[in-house]
C-alpha cells in the first residue's frame, strides 16, 4: 500500500464537541480561608490607595501613646469617668481596606471646634471621596492639611467577612482599658 | 452530530494493539508484525506485515488501545492504512494518572510493575527484540519471536486496560488519544532540512570548533583552548559590571537558564550562551534527519508535568542551540511559516484568573505597555517608542512572575536592586489582584495536595517537592499545551502539514503559492483553539513565513550561524560546492 499523511478527519466535530468536555476552572475555588488575626489602627500610610466602608462606624473614647504609636480603646463602663481627661480623646472609628484587601480601623479625630482644623477637615474629605472612590491621603505641610488622589479605577473593594463587631474585637485585643489600674492610663496620668 | 463516547461500553469493538517496527535515525517507520486483543472476548490476532498486503482490522466506531499511540498510528500511515478509529492511549493516561507523582518511569513495564501486573517481557527482551525488527530478512523462527514478543506486549496492556478502565476519564482521554494521532502525522511529516549545509558543518566540525571559540571568544577572553575558564568569565563580568548570579555555595552559577536570563538583561553575552550549548550539548551527528533531508523525532507527547511536548534536544533542530534552525529551509517550490501564540501565558492567565484588568491589558496588543500604564508608571498616552525602559521593567516583571520569580530572581533579571524588584512585584499584586487570588489558590492547592487541572482534564499533583511555584506555574503552561494540541489536532485534520511543535507555536509547510491562505487558515484555526480552551477568549496568532530559496532564521543564533557561514563558506558550498576551500563536496538532495 501506498504510505500516507492524512487519515479520515473523525465524525466528531473538534470545535463543537469540545464545549462539553470542557471543565469549569476548579483552582479558582479557594481550599483556604484566610483567618482574620490582626487588623492594624493606624491613620492610612501615604502610599495606600484605600476605601472607607459607608456604614462601619463607631465613636469612642480612645487613649493614644504618641511615643509607641499604640491606641487603645476605653472600656464603656470607663468612659464617664475618664471623659475629660487629657490623656483620652473622642475618635471616630472607621473601618477601611486598602487594594490588597488588608483591613485597618482608622481613629478619625474630629476638627477642632472654633478653629481652622484643615488637617482634621481635610481626613474627612478624604473619607467622603474613600466611601465611594479608591483614594490615596498625603500629608501637605505648605497646605496645613492632605492632598488627595481619586484612582480613576473602578473595582469594588473586598471587605472581611467578619462582622464590625468581631473586626474591632480583633483591631483591639489586648488594647482595652477596662480597669483604672491599667499601666498605660496609670502612666499618662502620672500615676506610675 | 456525533459525540463522544461517554463510556466503554458505548463502543462496540475495543481493541487493544501494538505494532513491531523498524525506525530509522530521521526516517520512516517500516511495520514488521501486527498483534490485537479483543479486550471483552480476549480473542488474539496476529499478522506478519512485512511483504504482506494486510488490511486495517479497525472500524472507525472501534477503539485502539495502545501504549504511546503514535507509533501505532505512525505504522497506519506507513501501511496507507485509511481508517481511523478512536484511540486511547494508557500511556498518557497512566501519566495523568499518576500527575507527576513517580518515582520511577513511565514505560509500559513501569506501569505493570505499578498496578502489580506480571508481564511477559522484560527490559532485555525489549532491547533484543527492538534489535531483531530493525532486520530486512526474517526467518520462520523470528518471525515467530517478533510476534511473541509483540503479543506479550499486547496482553501487557490488556492488563493495564483492565486495572486503569474504571479510573479513566474516557471522553477527555479519547480528546488526548486524538491529538496522537496529530502527533504521529507531524512526526511523520517531519522539518525541511538543508541537509547539504548539515552535512558541510558535520564534515568540518572538528576544526570549525576551535575556530568558532576563536572567533566568538575575541570579544569574551575568557577561553583557553575550547575550555571555558570561570575565573575569566568573573574578570569579563567585573570589566562589563555584569553582577553573576552565584549558588548557594558561592560558585558562579552557569546553567542554561541563567545564561539564558542573563542574556535577556546583557544581550552582548548571547553569541556565548550559543556558544556553551553548541560545545556542550549539541552533538551534530545526533540530529535525526532522514534521507529525505527532513528531520524527524519523536514528539515525546505529554512527557513534561504540564503535559507539553518534550522531545530530544539532541535530536531535534528546535533544541538549545538556536544557530542551527538556520538549516531550516524549504524545498524548492515549497514555503515554511512559523506561527505562535502572542503573549499566550499572559492571555491565559489573564481569561482563566478571570482578571479584568489583565484581560483589557491583553486586549491593547502591549499588555507591557498596558501594565505600566496601569501602574500609573507612564502616563496614558505613553507609547512603547516613548517609554522603552519603563516599559521593558514591565515586562521583565511580568513575565517573571509567570515563571514564579520572586523580587531576588526579578532583581537579577532587571539589573535593580531588590527594593526596586519589590515595589514592581506589588505593582503586579495592586493592578492584578484578581489574578494573584487565582495564582495564590493553584498554589494553596498544590500544597495541599489537590490536583491541578487543565480545562480538558490534564492534571499534576506536582513532583512531590512542595515547590507552590511549579503550581503557579502550572495553568498557564498546562493550559497553553492543551490549547497548542487543540490546534495542532485542528490543523492536521483540516489538511495542514505541521512540521512541528515549537513549545506555543507551531511550524507548518505548503507550497509557495498557498502559504499566504494556509497561513490564514491556520491562524484562524489556533485562535479558535484559544477560544476553546479559554472560554471564548481569544489568544492572537503571529506568523513569519520563508519562502524558497530563503532559510529561516532566529535573531539570537544569527551571530554564530554567520561566523559559521564565514568559517566554512556554506553560502559558497550552496551555490558551488565542490569550490569551496573548507567544504565538503556532498551530493544534493
Amino acid at each position: 500500500m501506498k504510505p500516507t499523511t492524512e487519515l479520515p478527519v473523525p465524525a466528531q466535530d473538534l470545535f463543537a464537541s469540545l464545549d462539553n468536555l470542557r471543565i469549569v476552572e476548579s483552582t479558582a475555588a479557594p481550599l483556604v480561608k484566610a483567618a482574620l488575626a490582626y487588623v492594624p489602627v493606624k491613620k492610612p500610610s501615604r502610599e495606600w490607595y484605600f476605601r472607607i466602608h459607608p456604614e462601619h462606624s463607631v465613636t469612642t473614647l480612645i487613649l493614644e501613646t504618641k511615643e509607641e504609636g499604640e491606641v487603645l480603646m476605653v472600656a464603656p463602663a470607663l468612659q464617664e469617668q475618664l471623659l475629660g481627661e487629657n490623656c483620652v480623646a473622642v475618635r471616630t472609628l472607621r473601618l477601611g481596606v486598602t487594594r490588597q484587601g488588608t483591613p485597618f480601623i482608622w481613629p478619625v479625630r474630629r476638627p477642632q471646634e472654633g478653629r481652622k482644623d484643615s488637617w482634621a477637615t481635610t481626613a474627612l474629605d478624604a473619607i467622603t471621596y474613600a466611601e465611594k472612590s479608591w483614594v490615596r491621603m498625603q500629608a501637605d505641610m505648605q497646605l496645613g492639611g492632605y492632598q488627595i488622589a481619586v484612582a480613576r479605577v473602578s473595582d469594588e473593594p473586598r471587605w472581611p467577612e467578619e462582622d464590625f463587631a468581631q473586626i474591632l474585637r480583633i483591631a483591639f485585643k489586648n488594647a482595652i482599658v477596662d480597669s483604672m489600674d491599667h499601666p498605660t492610663l496609670k502612666r499618662l496620668r502620672g500615676e506610675l | 452530530m456525533a459525540t463522544w463516547p461517554e463510556r466503554f461500553d458505548a463502543i462496540p469493538n475495543i481493541w487493544v494493539a501494538d505494532f513491531e517496527f523498524r525506525h530509522p535515525e530521521g526516517g520512516l517507520p517500516e511495520p514488521r508484525c501486527l498483534v490485537i486483543q479483543n479486550w471483552r472476548t480476549r480473542e488474539i490476532f496476529r499478522w506478519w506485515l512485512l511483504g504482506e498486503e494486510v488490511r486495517c482490522p479497525f472500524a472507525p466506531e472501534d477503539l485502539m488501545v495502545a501504549y504511546y499511540a503514535s507509533a501505532e498510528i505512525g505504522c497506519f500511515l506507513a501501511l496507507g492504512w485509511n481508517v481511523r478509529p478512536h484511540v486511547l492511549d494508557l500511556f498518557v493516561e497512566f501519566k495523568n494518572e499518576l500527575g507527576g507523582r513517580s518515582s520511577y518511569g513511565h514505560g509500559l513495564l513501569d506501569a505493570c510493575h505499578h498496578f502489580g501486573i506480571t508481564s511477559g517481557t522484560t527490559s532485555e527482551s525489549k532491547e533484543e527484540n527492538r534489535i531483531l525488527a530493525q532486520r530486512e530478512q526474517f526467518t520462520d523462527a523470528e518471525r515467530s519471536q517478533l510476534l511473541d514478543y509483540c503479543q506479550a506486549d499486547v496482553e501487557a496492556t490488556t492488563a493495564l486496560l483492565d486495572k486503569m478502565a474504571t479510573k479513566i476519564d474516557l471522553p477527555r482521554a479519547l480528546l488526548r488519544g486524538r491529538y496522537m494521532v496529530a502527533a504521529a502525522a507531524v512526526e511523520r511529516a517531519g522539518i525541511p532540512v538543508d541537509s547539504r549545509s548539515l552535512r558541510t558543518i558535520q564534515s568540518g566540525w572538528g576544526s570549525c570548533c576551535a575556530a568558532l571559540v576563536r572567533s566568538i571568544d575575541a570579544d569574551f577572553g575568557v577561553f583557553e583552548g575550547t575550555t571555558f575558564k570561570e575565573n575569566r568569565w568573573l574578570d569579563y563580568c567585573e570589566r562589563k559590571g555584569i553582577f553573576w548570579p552565584r549558588l548557594p555555595s558561592g560558585a558562579l552559577d552557569f546553567k542554561d537558564e541563567v545564561f539564558r536570563q542573563m542574556s535577556a538583561l546583557h544581550p552582548e553575552i548571547q553569541p556565548m550562551r550559543e556558544l556553551r550549548a553548541t560545545l556542550s550539548q549539541m552533538k551534530l551527528s545526533a540530529l535525526a534527519v532522514g534521507p529525505d533531508g527532513r528531520n524527524r523525532y519523536l514528539l515525546s507527547a505529554f512527557r513534561s508535568l504540564t503535559g507539553r511536548n518534550q522531545p530530544s534536544n539532541q535530536k531535534a533542530i528546535f533544541g538549545p542551540a538556536t544557530w542551527i534552525r538556520h538549516l531550516i529551509k524549504p524545498s524548492k517550490g515549497m514555503a515554511v511559516a512559523y506561527l505562535d501564540f502572542e503573549q499566550q501565558e499572559f492571555g491565559i492567565a489573564a481569561a482563566l484568573s478571570g482578571d479584568r484588568n489583565m484581560m483589557e491589558a491583553y486586549s491593547t496588543g502591549d499588555p507591557y505597555l498596558a501594565f505600566a500604564k496601569q501602574a500609573r508608571a507612564v502616563p496614558p498616552e505613553a507609547t512603547k517608542a516613548s517609554h522603552p525602559e519603563i516599559r521593558e521593567l514591565y515586562k521583565t516583571t511580568a513575565l517573571g512572575v509567570q515563571y514564579g520569580s520572586g523580587a531576588e530572581a526579578l532583581a537579577i533579571r532587571l539589573g535593580k536592586t531588590k527594593e526596586h524588584a519589590k515595589a514592581l512585584l506589588h505593582h503586579h499584586r495592586t493592578v492584578y489582584a484578581d489574578f494573584w487570588r487565582w495564582s495564590d489558590a493553584a498554589a494553596t492547592r498544590g500544597m495541599l495536595e489537590r490536583p491541578l487541572v487543565t480545562v480538558f482534564g490534564w492534571r499534576t499533583f506536582g513532583k512531590g517537592d512542595g515547590n507552590p511555584r511549579t503550581f503557579r506555574n502550572f495553568p498557564a503552561q498546562a493550559n497553553g499545551a492543551e490549547m497548542l494540541r487543540i490546534a495542532m489536532i485542528a490543523l492536521v485534520e483540516s489538511g495542514i502539514t505541521v512540521c512541528a511543535p515549537v513549545h506555543d507555536a507551531v511550524l507548518i509547510e505548503a507550497p509557495e503559492p498557498e502559504i499566504d491562505s494556509v497561513v490564514e487558515t491556520a491562524q484562524t484555526i489556533m485562535e479558535a483553539a484559544s477560544r476553546a480552551v479559554l472560554g471564548g477568549f481569544t489568544i492572537r496568532t503571529e506568523a513569519k513565513v520563508v519562502r524558497y530559496p530563503e532559510r529561516y532564521t532566529e535573531k539570537r543564533g544569527t551571530e554564530m550561524w554567520e561566523k559559521l557561514v564565514t568559517l566554512l563558506d556554506l553560502e559558497c558550498a550552496e551555490s558551488a560546492p565542490t569550490m569551496c576551500r573548507n567544504s565538503t563536496t556532498v551530493s544534493s538532495n
